[in-house]
């Protein structure tokens, strides 16, 4: 049965595989670190892939794996990273075309969100619904349109000031 | 009636509120300029960093140890009987022999069944679309940048046909595009992938313009499979089979083709 596992993860799965990485990114704010965080997530979901029910978001389904892998993760080393600025370059290194310069400062105001802020702000960039994203976050969905609020006001904060110092109002 | 609380509005403007109170704040909208500028603004501010995102791509170096990481064969539960002596010895050497005679685990699977399967994923929800387009030239453009071949789609233009879009999926060890379509009430999809990362399924052939057809029913899908050049196509949809008609990309009057070469990638 292996051979017919290995197809319907291939389908189901396996093409997921650039929204998980950007997913990691964001939650993890290194290259290195992400590519192992999603390797991780993938191996975790081919254990698990008999528990993956069909017509249900295999995308919600892996971005809660790699969620609480990183969230484990986290608790194990008792320490939550702080992302700088500088740091934000590696984010920039993980783009396959040359970003513009507001993709860039996307990514640096992302990357200085709270995590509880960044997760739900990344997870509806990537498509996924209020519901989807409470389902992945584990909290009602009230709570996450209140965290998508307050993530947005921040970001047009943060957004503002390049934007206007290229004269292009946000 | 008193206005919404911005969270509110702001989340009227991106669509994530439940039906209910979106529809009571729409009805509030219409009597509050004041609230429907602040929705407007909200939507058109979200809209604008929602165009300049643009996610990162895993590297090939990930997409390679990911593939292997996940290619293992099972492990084998052996069953728990309790054997003595000879018989256990026995019973083993049997097993292995068994097991010598199976063919491997990673058996290629056939392009006709990838493609239901990629389909009924798309279908179900499970894989969304990584590009929603009906501009048949920019998605050529910007799927050729990211697949080992060139796609040159044709436009197609009849009333019944729509093209929604396109997403990357993984047919052997290649990079493959699934095209999806609406065609009235149903949706076809159409598996585009280099020639010799998947073989074709079996079916029954049907040769025309030099190229062999295969047609084939699968978990109640058409599937209709072909070859032409370094590229293998898949496509498959709930029509029965019909000879010449039963897909509109390639037969309807709008859709521009004169020649099956002319649905085709380059090498």
């Amino acid at each position: 049965m292996s051979g017919h596992r290995n197809v319907a993860f291939d389908a189901a799965v396996l093409p997921l595989l650039d929204d998980v990485f950007d997913f990691a990114r964001h939650l993890t704010g290194e290259h290195a670190a992400a590519e192992e965080l999603a390797q991780a997530a993938f191996a975790r979901a081919f254990e698990a892939f008999h528990r993956f029910r069909a017509g249900t978001s295999a995308r919600a389904w892996l971005f809660t794996i790699v969620r609480n892998l990183y969230f484990n993760d986290q608790r194990g080393r008792r320490r939550h990273p702080t992302i700088s600025l500088e740091e934000v370059g590696d984010l920039g290194a993980a783009l396959e075309e040359p970003a513009s310069d507001q993709t860039l400062e996307l990514d640096q105001a992302i990357a200085l969100l709270p995590v509880k802020l960044r997760e739900v702000v990344v997870l509806d960039l990537q498509g996924l619904t209020c519901r989807e994203i409470a389902g992945v976050v584990t909290c009602p969905a009230g709570t996450v349109m209140s965290r998508l609020h307050r993530a947005r006001q921040v970001l047009r904060g943060l957004l503002e000031v390049p934007a206007r110092s290229r004269g292009v109002h946000p | 009636m008193s206005c919404e609380t911005t969270l509110t509005l702001g989340s009227f403007a991106t669509g994530e509120l439940d039906d209910a109170v979106a529809e009571r704040v729409a009805l509030h909208l219409e009597q509050c300029p004041t609230c429907a500028q602040a929705v407007e603004s909200s939507r058109s501010n979200w809209a604008e960093v929602r165009a300049a995102y643009r996610p990162g791509r895993a590297s090939d170096a990930l997409r390679s140890r990911v593939r292997w990481s996940t290619r293992l064969p099972e492990p084998r539960r052996w069953p728990r009987v309790a054997l003595a002596g000879g018989a256990a010895l026995i019973a083993a050497v049997v097993l292995l022999a068994l097991a010598a005679l199976q063919p491997p685990a990673t058996r290629r699977a056939s392009l006709d069944h990838l493609a239901v399967l990629f389909h009924d994923a798309y279908v179900n929800g499970a894989t969304p679309l990584d590009l929603r387009t009906d501009d048949a030239a920019a998605l050529s453009t910007e799927f050729s940048r990211r697949l080992k071949f060139s796609l040159h789609l044709p436009p197609i233009a009849g009333p019944d046909l729509t093209l929604l879009g396109a997403r990357l999926v993984q047919v052997g060890d290649e990079l493959a595009l699934m095209l999806a379509y609406r065609q009235g009430k149903d949706v076809l999809s159409l598996t585009v992938s280099p020639q010799s990362a998947a073989p074709l399924g079996a079916g029954v052939v049907q040769h025309f313009r030099g190229i062999d057809f295969r047609s084939s029913e699968q978990g109640g899908h058409h599937v209709v499979q072909w070859t032409d050049g370094q590229l293998s196509y898949a496509l498959v949809s709930s029509a029965a089979a019909q000879t010449g008609t039963g897909c509109g990309i390639c037969h309807a009057p709008g859709s521009g083709l004169s020649n099956v070469d002319d649905f085709a990638g380059g090498g």
